[in-house]
């Protein structure tokens, strides 16, 4: 006869046999699979101030993102890489839902697969420094700027600057400041609001240093784009456009640009822009 | 009975312990030969008479005794070198920086096996490149790792982080792609002093893709920076303070910075190009060769943000030489006790790099510590004088050697440039060191 006790032993024993043997095995207490998710994936680099590492992930651009994505019900992971090299590669060869950012300089056959929607019409403009402006005649043409030296980052499109007998030095935006000023680098191309934000983390004293160059060199949209290769692709990107249609229309992008920026025009929705030209 | 259980602790204490004192011992009263001692001043001064390098200070101990501690040549132009000259060692705050991770271990703050991602978030779902053939369609795909790289990938350079300047010590596709990321992300290799914090290279390091699998490859790289950052994270205090507050402090390693405080900027020590041919300048710039980036001026910086585990420490002969001296002690100097004897056995006993060699700076035969090259064995090309010699080295040509068998410790400090012109002085240097034992 079992007593009480000894049933009560045994129901235990018993209830522990039922556990699956891997509860209790000692298997690699580090697998990948603990960190991996299967949610789609965005990609993007670092451009403060629109897509920002340092505030944890935010930024102008990104915050409108998120903002239509959230309302779009698009699910997707915003990873903000140090290499536009790798954006491209995880668009192009992994199929990520989109890429985030601006002058992608996709291959023909990357563009194929791509559904680029613009959200932020933006002026681009050359900067020196001063102990450099004299040396340089911008107005207008590229041709001014021949034997000088460009300053741009990897993965950029370059072939007017070389068609221009024009050098080419690489770097990171704080890298790039620092040759222009110790005059390795005679000019680089940025938005007004990406170069000042520059300026305000790495040169904060030194702002007058550093010139802008009239006219306008370009304008560049900024947006996303969408995989059409990605089984949500299409889809995703439909709802998005219509989602950046909603902000434009109830005020939340103007909100959003506000908040940001304060009352500075120098940016403008780029339908807007469209509409304006 | 009381009179003996003191006397043999005293006795005992004394055993363990090797109180060290700056002024040097004659070498004949811990077994070295003045005469053979004399050897290594002879090979110094050649090199400087040459013009291969412009000084150096030499230090040997034994015993816990200072035996030859020798400036010799110039500290900088029309300035003599003195035993108390500060030098970039570079490369040897790796053992340093391995120390303070080894302090948080042995607070229980951390275990080796630990994903680094555990603490930094950044090194989660990382990628291992592998090329594709040429003509593909991209030169490379990127695949997940098998496993996390921990903090043992790091301590022992098993991580796949790679240096830059490694395309140039051993060069191919898969490197070339690897750095080209690091260019593109504004990785430095920690010679410079760039205007930003150490955690904002890491975090943008982690991101890129690694060199090989974590465990699968012994890579020389920027793994003890991750691991400067990683002691941020952990104790909460700035990489610099923690050092200062838990290894220079209790060493008394009182002229070891990671920024030259303003008085003692004069006594910082230039750095010399040499062709090894007999052209030696002082260098004046940064020095830029390929992927490898040098700043020695950025020493003279008196304040900055920069926190290198791998290569930002100033320090002189006989502050390293308290350092090296804990180590021969088992962890303790002058009844500070800084690691347990288990830990120093841990670090410096015992190989944690399998069947790989720790080739670069010395030869087949040498495995690798938790911050140390380790020799296996006596049949090889490189040899310190026994098996078990631990030791490593700086960018600016500098070295160290601890022999816990003979208990020496050879300290070679230079400011040389290029670095690979001198692994022949310094296996000389290690060489008469090793022959002046003399009992």
């Amino acid at each position: 006869m079992l007593n009480m006790k000894s049933t009560t032993l045994l129901a235990f024993l018993l209830s522990l046999s039922t556990y699956s043997t891997s509860s209790f095995a000692t298997g690699p207490r580090v697998k990948p699979s603990i960190f991996l998710d299967d949610t789609n994936q965005l990609y993007t680099v670092n451009l403060p101030p629109f897509i920002n590492s340092k505030t944890g992930g935010r930024g102008l651009l990104l915050e409108i993102i998120n903002t239509i994505l959230k309302a779009e019900n698009i699910t997707g992971k915003i990873n903000i890489l140090p290499s536009k090299n790798m954006t491209q590669y995880y668009f192009s060869q992994e199929n990520a839902l989109a890429i985030i950012g601006h002058d992608f300089n996709f291959s023909k056959k990357t563009q194929q697969k791509s559904i680029f929607i613009p959200i932020l019409s933006v002026d681009e403009y050359y900067y020196t420094h001063a102990s450099a402006k004299q040396e340089i005649q911008w107005q207008g043409e590229l041709a001014s700027f021949k034997n000088k030296v460009f300053g741009t980052s990897k993965g950029n499109n370059i072939s007017q600057y070389k068609a221009a007998g024009i050098h080419i030095k690489y770097g990171r935006m704080h890298t790039l400041l620092q040759k222009m000023k110790t005059g390795q680098i005679d000019f680089i191309k940025s938005s007004q609001l990406s170069f000042n934000a520059a300026l305000n983390d790495y040169f904060p004293k030194e702002q007058q240093a550093f010139i802008k160059l009239e006219p306008k060199a370009s304008e560049t949209s900024l947006g996303i784009v969408f995989n059409n290769q990605h089984a949500d692709g299409k889809k995703s990107a439909e709802k998005f456009k219509t989602g950046l249609n909603k902000i434009i229309t109830n005020g939340e992008l103007t909100r959003i640009l506000q908040k940001h920026l304060g009352h500075d025009t120098q940016l403008e929705p780029y339908l807007q822009h469209k509409a304006n030209r | 009975m009381k009179i003996t259980t003191v006397l043999f602790s005293f006795l005992c204490a004394s055993c363990v312990s090797n109180p060290v004192s700056k002024p040097t011992v004659e070498p004949n009263t811990v077994g070295l030969s003045s005469a053979r001692l004399q050897r290594l001043d002879h090979l110094i001064d050649q090199h400087i008479e040459e013009k291969k390098i412009a000084g150096a200070v030499t230090l040997i101990a034994r015993k816990g005794q200072i035996a030859h501690l020798r400036a010799s040549g110039l500290a900088d132009s029309n300035k003599p070198m003195q035993t108390d000259s500060i030098f970039r060692i570079v490369s040897m705050t790796k053992p340093i920086t391995s120390t303070a991770i080894m302090l948080l271990y042995e607070q229980g703050k951390l275990l080796l096996s630990d994903p680094v991602a555990k603490y930094i978030p950044e090194f989660k779902n990382q990628k291992v490149i592998e090329m594709l053939p040429e003509g593909s369609k991209f030169p490379y795909k990127l695949v997940p790792v098998k496993r996390n790289v921990t903090i043992h990938d790091l301590l022992t350079h098993q991580s796949g982080i790679l240096y830059l300047a490694s395309t140039g010590w051993f060069p191919n596709a898969k490197r070339e792609q690897i750095v080209s990321f690091y260019r593109e992300a504004g990785i430095t290799d920690g010679f410079c002093r760039p205007d930003e914090s150490i955690g904002d290279m890491v975090k943008r390091l982690a991101k890129l893709p690694l060199y090989a699998q974590p465990g699968e490859t012994w890579e020389y790289g920027l793994s003890v920076d991750v691991l400067g950052y990683l002691v941020e994270v952990i104790s909460g205090k700035k990489f610099d303070q923690f050092v200062q507050a838990e290894i220079f402090e209790p060493l008394k390693m009182h002229d070891s910075h990671f920024y030259i405080p303003k008085h003692k900027l004069s006594r910082l020590t230039a750095d010399w190009n040499s062709n090894w041919k007999g052209s030696l300048e002082r260098v004046t710039g940064p020095l830029i060769d390929g992927d490898l980036a040098l700043c020695p001026n950025d020493a003279y910086e008196t304040s900055g943000k920069y926190l290198s585990g791998g290569a930002s420490v100033l320090s002189t002969a006989y502050d390293y030489f308290r350092f090296a001296q804990m180590f021969l002690n088992k962890g303790e100097l002058d009844g500070v006790r800084i690691l347990s004897r288990k830990t120093v056995e841990l670090m410096t006993a015992t190989n944690h790099i399998g069947k790989h060699d720790a080739t670069l700076l010395h030869s087949h035969g040498w495995k690798f510590g938790l911050g140390f090259a380790i020799q296996q064995d006596r049949s090889h090309d490189v040899d310190s004088g026994d098996k078990g010699v631990y030791e490593w080295a700086g960018y600016y040509s500098t070295r160290f050697s601890i022999n816990p068998t003979e208990e020496t410790i050879t300290i070679f400090l230079s400011q040389t440039s290029p670095f690979g012109a001198h692994f022949s002085l310094w296996d000389k240097i290690t060489a008469l060191s090793t022959s002046s034992i003399a009992d």
